[in-house]
């Protein structure tokens, strides 16, 4: 084998001499591997927005139902509760020895596709999200009339609302349009929070109080008849206070009595309640959903071996077109082992320039547009912008690459051996 | 140097070839034997095993039997890999045409065959060789520049140009015209007197024999009946 340099020039000057196959090529492995990592980057945001939409919290608390249930109505905003738990029940459990802090939920209502969640001040004091971090205004404060209301930040941003602004909330519906709203009540935007990436961004904030309010003269679920109405000045202390909430955020004392809270709750005598631990009922569900994931995964997969195979088509032809000039080489001394090589040589190359550019270009897609889609689809995206799964996708596309350029560099053996001094066509 | 005058630069006996796949053997030469500094005029209708003698000769073709030597060197005790190396270092190979490599240029053409052979350029030999062929001002252009007699000379540059043993020249007059043919030819031998190396030329045009100190037919070399066609496997 000549490893000299001269012989890598020499595949240089010949790749260089088919450049617009050589490009086509190196761009088609870059576009495969660019997918595989945007798969791989938002599966794992995916992951970690999942997983870390609520931090802190021990337990979630509801009215019995399925646990997974529990976390997706309470957290996501997905499904509803089919009951509520009592205040009263309520109260007695924030007031037991080993609950640090609470966090009520109150739901039901929404506003233009967003929900409305109903909580108290300690929403603002406590909830953590990702890593500890607790809810930040990007503008205004909390809510301390009954009829004022803070929105998350998609929810402003969207909607086009600021501080000052009078909203009416549709009744019974947190995702969609009502037909019934409280148009008699109206809230005043007074608080904005600050982005999360979270299902934070994507509610409206009122007090328990408030949520009373709205509904202090509906009976039944059903909007108040003409001259049964209760306008907002004659609603008095006593009307306004809570009768239920739909679930509660729970932080125990110590993670040691978390499960001692949790089997007390269970087991409550009053009411059927149930609570959970948010985030084991999460990572089960992630397992649930790791099959899409894989789906995901194999599609990606099957791309990379397309752009693979777009470059073995590349390179065989190129072969047949590079008879005479193995024939002249032949010629010259280089042995069948020194053409096989050439074209393993290129393949790698062109493995290797795809890789590089792949992942600048990652780099700075990431550095330009990470922050715009973390604003415009919620998912976070933290961490490094390549883990072991990354490598683990170079590695492979470089052994698979290598692995399909034996097939060319056999055929050209096997050309060259038929070939001889003289090209046979 | 005295050891080397003694044996021929090619020395047959007993070479049988058949292509895999064939029963009819395309060569057997029972004895041919080139002397050190011999320019063999060797010709025969196609089909009379030129090409498949040639390929043996550079020791790209592997006979089933008999022996081939070239400069004392028993071919057929090399591997695959050696041979390759042997021809690098010690054979000048020139063809009908299509002898360069069209996105290089003249003077990386030239310096091909030491990526194969591992010998220092001599980048004196190379100037004075295309100085004598007419080349000196087509040193570092494109060989697509070039006319096809301009191209055969560059061919015949590279094939000197690693002192070799022995040129094998496969019809590299073809391509030229008469007059030109006459040139070319007097001056390989020339250089090829100068370099002291064996040259096998191959060729059906009989028109330049005269021009050799000894031409040989392979028709009667070879016992192997003649084929249409010899590269048909």
């Amino acid at each position: 084998m000549s490893w000299n340099s001269g012989f890598f020039k020499l595949g240089w000057r010949s790749m260089m001499n088919r450049r617009f196959a050589t490009i086509a090529t190196i761009v088609s492995v870059t576009v495969s591997l660019l997918l595989l990592f945007s798969v791989e980057r938002v599966r794992r945001s995916l992951e970690n927005s999942f997983t870390q939409t609520v931090s802190g919290v021990d337990l979630i608390a509801g009215a019995r139902s399925g646990s997974l249930q529990l976390v997706l109505y309470s957290v996501f905003n997905i499904g509803q509760a089919t009951n509520n738990v009592s205040i009263e029940a309520f109260e007695k459990i924030k007031a037991m020895d080993n609950v640090e802090w609470t966090i009520p939920y109150s739901l039901g209502d929404g506003h233009k596709g967003f929900r409305v969640v109903a909580t108290s001040e300690d929403f603002f004091k406590y909830y953590q999200f990702r890593n500890h971090q607790n809810v930040q205004f990007s503008a205004g404060q909390k809510f301390s009339h009954f009829l004022e209301i803070v929105l998350g930040s998609d929810v402003a941003k969207n909607l086009n609302y600021k501080i000052g602004d009078q909203i009416v909330l549709a009744h019974g519906s947190t995702t969609g349009d009502s037909f019934a709203e409280h148009t008699t009540k109206p809230f005043k935007v007074v608080g904005i929070l600050e982005s999360s990436g979270t299902a934070l961004d994507r509610s409206l904030y009122i007090s328990l109080e408030g949520m009373e309010a709205i509904h202090v003269d509906w009976q039944s679920g059903a909007a108040p008849q003409k001259g049964h109405e209760v306008s907002s000045e004659q609603i008095t202390a006593e009307m306004l206070k809570p009768k239920g909430i739909t679930a509660f955020f729970i932080r125990a004392k110590s993670k040691i009595q978390v499960l001692q809270l949790q089997r007390t709750i269970n087991e409550f005598a009053d009411e059927a309640l149930l609570a959970v631990i948010p985030g084991v009922v999460l990572s089960e569900f992630w397992q649930t959903l790791s099959q899409v994931e894989l789906i995901f995964k194999i599609i990606s997969a099957l791309v990379m071996i397309v752009g693979l195979i777009g470059m073995l088509i590349s390179i065989l032809t190129s072969i047949n077109e590079r008879r005479r000039e193995m024939a002249i080489l032949r010629a010259l001394g280089a042995g069948l082992n020194d053409l096989m090589a050439m074209i393993v040589l290129e393949v790698g190359f062109i493995l290797l320039a795809a890789v590089g550019s792949a992942c600048v270009i990652k780099v700075f897609v990431e550095l330009l547009f990470l922050k715009i889609i973390e604003k415009k689809t919620g998912l976070i995206f933290e961490g490094s912008s390549f883990s072991g799964s990354e490598a683990m996708m170079i590695g492979l596309t470089l052994l698979c690459g290598i692995l399909f350029a034996m097939y060319p560099a056999w055929q050209a053996k096997r050309k060259a051996l038929k070939d001889g001094l003289t090209v046979k066509v | 140097m005295s050891m080397q005058s003694m044996t021929p630069m090619i020395h047959i006996s007993g070479l049988k070839f058949t292509y895999p796949g064939s029963a009819q053997p395309v060569l057997d030469i029972p004895e041919f034997q080139v002397q050190a500094g011999e320019k063999v005029f060797l010709f025969g209708p196609s089909g009379s095993g030129k090409t498949t003698f040639l390929e043996i000769l550079a020791g790209i073709l592997q006979p089933q039997s008999g022996v081939t030597q070239v400069a004392g060197q028993d071919l057929g005790a090399l591997t695959a890999a050696e041979k390759d190396k042997f021809r690098a270092n010690n054979m000048g190979i020139i063809f009908q045409q299509f002898n360069l490599i069209p996105y290089l240029n003249v003077k990386e053409n030239i310096e091909l065959p030491f990526l194969f052979n591992g010998k220092p350029k001599d980048e004196s030999l190379q100037d004075k060789l295309l100085s004598r062929l007419g080349l000196t001002a087509f040193k570092n252009k494109p060989v697509s520049e070039l006319s096809t007699g301009q191209q055969q000379r560059v061919a015949v540059v590279r094939a000197l140009v690693i002192q070799p043993q022995l040129i094998i020249a496969d019809e590299p007059t073809s391509a030229l015209d008469y007059d030109h043919r006459e040139k070319f030819l007097a001056l390989l031998f020339e250089l090829c007197a100068e370099q002291k190396a064996t040259l096998i030329f191959v060729s059906h045009d009989r028109s330049i024999q005269k021009m050799f100190s000894r031409s040989q037919s392979l028709l009667d070399l070879n016992r192997a009946p003649a084929i249409s066609n010899e590269s048909s496997v």
